[in-house]
């Protein structure tokens, strides 16, 4: 299985570069003034990327206060009667609830999950799947959606949301079906 | 609604660290934050900057459009107002087949590139076009096949088969992204009907989005 790894690892890698020379390839055989057209795309891109800084910084702060002030553990605290009574630990919630606003404070917490029960055990092999299962949807739509300045999301962020939280309860089937 | 749950998280949080008596503590959390906020913002603007200027040679050869060839058939149907043989449609397929082998860092410059361009085609800039809003569908699926960071941590925290989450959690995007792309198309038909059932000057009005004095009040989502 290790092998396994070893090979997906490697398609990953290989990618980009094989990416990147078959581009540069196609560019040199086309004879494109490749540095040029390259540097006038960076400063299109760099444009894109200033302007995202108020939305990122909308959804770093909200986060910041919501986490740090504990508001994240009272709401914690409101669920874990119900998630008692479905046998749901309350760690699972947490990055259930965690993955849809942060991608790194969600990956910490998977982390932590993973040492405390073990990666193989039931509670880490659902925990994998949460993490792994969906995108981190205020943060994605917040950076999509601000990148090209549109007030009106639309559907975009409760079909989100609907998508999220059925990845989430997907995650905890399957790993109770594969683990009893 | 993005509105609303900013809202939620801004004040509760306050309120929270008010009712605690961690008054001086919400300076310092906003403060850290920013910082945060800011030179993450940094950090990315090199990646993004980067694979914006390499998509920029890869459009001017052609392999943009011709990627785009590749899956017409499955694009096309998935989004009808995009026309046919369009660099976006490539750019959407680079998207998602980065995020597939699990290339995040570069999936994300890839988006943001498709984000803009899709929304050169979008009539109303204020609002996100049907394209949009199924490419957002996508996106949110989030469909897998080299879960990299996920199995990166698996194997750091000891586990003997890091890559026993292939299989299920190919199972849970694809079953995740068919999801979204449903409830897509079901918004979005919804939006159309409620659109033909406006009186008929606020249906030129809709349609005309460029004619300002027309426009019905927008309810900002």
């Amino acid at each position: 299985m290790n092998k396994l790894v070893k090979i997906l690892a490697n398609i990953s890698g290989w990618a980009i570069p094989l990416m990147l020379l078959l581009i540069l390839g196609t560019a040199a055989k086309k004879r494109i003034r490749i540095y040029e057209v390259f540097v006038q795309g960076a400063m299109e891109g760099l444009r894109t990327a200033l302007q995202l800084t108020p939305y990122i910084l909308a959804i770093f702060v909200a986060i910041g206060l919501f986490r740090a002030s504990g508001a994240m553990d009272f709401l914690l605290y409101l669920f874990r009667p119900i998630l008692a009574l479905l046998g749901i630990p309350a760690d699972l919630l947490t990055l259930g609830l965690l993955k849809p606003l942060s991608g790194s404070a969600s990956l910490g917490v998977t982390a932590e999950i993973l040492q405390k029960y073990h990666p193989d055990s039931r509670i880490g092999l659902i925990a994998s799947f949460i993490q792994g299962g969906s995108e981190t949807t205020f943060y994605v739509f917040s950076l999509y959606l601000g990148a090209v300045h549109i007030q009106d999301g639309r559907h975009i962020l409760p079909m989100g949301l609907v998508g999220e939280f059925a990845a989430f309860l997907l995650a905890i089937l399957l790993g109770s079906l594969i683990i009893p | 609604m993005i509105n609303i749950v900013w809202l939620i998280l801004m004040g509760l949080g306050t309120l929270v660290a008010v009712g605690t008596g961690k008054m001086s503590f919400v300076g310092n959390v906003i403060f850290d934050s920013a910082g945060q906020a800011v030179s993450f913002t940094i950090g990315l603007a090199g990646v993004i900057a980067f694979w914006s200027g390499i998509l920029k040679v890869a459009e001017v050869s052609g392999i943009t459009v011709n990627v785009a060839r590749w899956f017409q058939p499955l694009l096309s149907r998935l989004f009808p107002t995009i026309p046919p043989g369009h660099k976006v449609l490539g750019l959407i397929s680079m998207t998602i087949a980065a995020n597939f082998l699990g290339l995040g860092n570069v999936a994300t410059p890839l988006g943001l590139k498709t984000m803009t361009e899709l929304n050169q085609l979008n009539s109303d800039r204020d609002s996100a076009s049907d394209a949009i809003c199924t490419f957002m569908a996508l996106v949110f699926g989030g469909f897998c096949l080299i879960p990299t960071t996920l199995m990166a941590i698996r194997s750091r925290t000891g586990s003997t088969n890091p890559a026993v989450v292939i299989g299920p959690l190919f199972l849970i995007t694809l079953a995740g992204t068919v999801l979204e792309l449903i409830l897509n198309r079901i918004a979005i038909r919804f939006s159309k009907r409620m659109i033909s059932n406006l009186k008929p000057d606020h249906r030129y009005a809709r349609a005309n989005p460029h004619v300002k004095h027309l426009q019905p009040p927008v309810r900002k989502g």
